[in-house]
């Protein structure tokens, strides 16, 4: 085959995966997907996905939240933050596999999500955080069970007054911070916050 | 000022050598990052062997399910990393196709592991630089010019692209995205030389607008270094900002050093073309 062709023809298949794929990892493309790219960076905005964890039923959500400190030597080192990246794409993938499963049944069983591996990996994400919660806790002996809840924080609303002028209130919610009640009170008042999964009562066992 | 003028585009053998230098050096800071990361893609850490091996549960009794398990054992994950390392001296000393080839089939294993992509597009331009390389490291001048090529028509398209989908978006043209995103980034707020503040401060958007439409400009914009090789030398100058730009708000080190690999490709066609 001529080259030239070869070259137009891998032309042609990545445009054709610019329409028809959107961050999709379906059934096994993810298997080929570093060979189509899309360089669709930064398209626009879109919900974000939180993750929040709590032990006991009394006990406030607490928020999986990573922030970095900026290093010069980041360029050239720059580990925690591509984890970062890789995590929050975990969870865009798990909702991938969720909308999917949707699209195949009406109905699912939490038995059939647990089977999915995106949401094994998602488990043992919380898992890993789950080691420092309870490493910060007193009595942690007492720590048997915990619930962990995925949250889409549709903040685009915030965005979409002509000056983007926003409130203390706001401000806290475009920079994930949920530390005070009044922040999330206003959040769910606003309908940009919503509990879209939410898993109840899993044994805490870590392996050694 | 003179030495633009002067700027005539590379010759291949420059822009290969420059491309193999920085894809080495973005090679080694990719596994010496997932070296440090290692509890995170052991066999006690997220994205374990046990779990990753069942998305081939339809193979569980194929005699080839053993060589799904192998793949993604935390071991041979290990050893492939430090093979990827080696791979990079060899090809510094003795450059050479098969480096390429064998650089290329571990990072699409290594991509395959994390379900698609690690870094999504700084993969995918590691792709196209990989297979670019591969060709351009052939005796025949022809289809070492392919693979040359081919990595220029990608790294233009990843900008035309890019900002193809912006203009589409009324949140870039407004600046709104730009803010969200600056917003998103997972630095802290007293961090980045106080540029989350600053954003949020900026309550008229309007240095928002005009850093949104900068940046789409100079992504549509780039095709006319088609036309021109100094003014591709200038929008050479202006990439390396913009991906440290992008560096320094979000983190995404990956990116700067992988589309500098592919520079050096475009600044040979735009001398070849002229």
């Amino acid at each position: 085959m001529d080259i030239r062709i070869f070259f137009l023809l891998y032309l042609l298949l990545i445009s054709l995966f610019i329409f028809i794929k959107r961050n999709s990892i379906s059934s096994k493309f993810y298997l080929i997907r570093i060979f189509f790219p899309t360089w669709r960076f930064f398209e626009g905005i879109q919900s974000k996905y939180l993750i929040f964890y709590k032990f006991q039923e009394q006990e406030d959500w607490v928020l999986i939240n990573e922030n970095f400190d900026f290093e010069w030597f980041q360029l050239i080192h720059n580990p925690k933050v591509n984890d970062h990246y890789v995590k929050k794409s975990l969870i865009e993938h798990f909702m991938n596999d969720l909308q999917e499963l949707q699209m195949k049944k009406k109905q699912f069983f939490d038995v059939e999500v647990e089977k999915l591996v995106s949401y094994q990996l998602i488990l043992q994400m919380v898992k890993s955080e789950l080691k420092t919660g309870i490493q910060k806790k007193q009595n942690s002996q007492y720590v048997t069970q915990f619930s962990f809840k995925i949250v889409a924080l549709d903040d685009k609303g915030l965005f979409l007054n002509r000056n983007s002028k926003q409130s203390e209130l706001e401000k806290q919610i475009l920079l994930n911070d949920f530390s005070s009640l009044e922040v999330k009170k206003y959040a769910l008042e606003k309908g940009i916050y919503q509990e879209l999964v939410f898993f109840d009562s899993i044994p805490v066992e870590f392996e050694s | 000022m003179s030495f633009i003028n002067q700027f005539d585009g590379l010759s291949l053998q420059a822009a290969l050598k420059l491309t193999l230098s920085f894809l080495i050096i973005s090679s080694c800071i990719q596994t010496f990052e997932f070296i440090r990361n290692k509890k995170n893609w052991s066999d006690n850490g997220i994205w374990r062997s046990s779990i990753l091996q069942n998305e081939f549960d339809f193979l569980i009794d194929s005699k080839f399910y053993f060589l799904i398990k192998f793949v993604y054992s935390d071991s041979f994950f290990t050893f492939l990393n430090y093979l990827k390392l080696f791979i990079c001296i060899m090809l510094l000393l003795f450059p050479g196709w098969i480096w390429i080839l064998f650089l290329l089939i571990i990072h699409w294993v290594i991509c395959v592991r994390y379900r698609g992509t690690y870094n999504g597009g700084s993969d995918m331009m590691m792709t196209v630089v990989l297979i670019g390389s591969l060709f351009g490291l052939s005796n025949s001048i022809k289809v070492a010019e392919f693979g040359v090529f081919f990595i220029a028509i990608n790294l233009l398209n990843s900008y035309f692209i890019a900002g193809l989908v912006k203009i589409k978006n009324k949140d870039w043209l407004y600046g709104r995205a730009l803010r969200y995103f600056i917003l998103s980034s997972p630095y802290n707020q007293h961090s980045l030389l106080g540029l989350k503040k600053w954003v949020l401060g900026d309550q008229s958007n309007w240095w928002m607008r005009i850093l949104s439409l900068l940046t789409i400009f100079f992504e549509l914009t780039c095709p006319v270094v088609l036309f021109s090789t100094q003014v591709g030398f200038i929008y050479f100058i202006f990439a390396i900002g913009f991906h440290f730009f992008v560096f320094l708000t979000f983190g995404l080190n990956r990116f700067f050093w992988i589309w500098l690999s592919a520079w050096p490709s475009l600044l040979y066609v735009i001398g070849q073309i002229r």
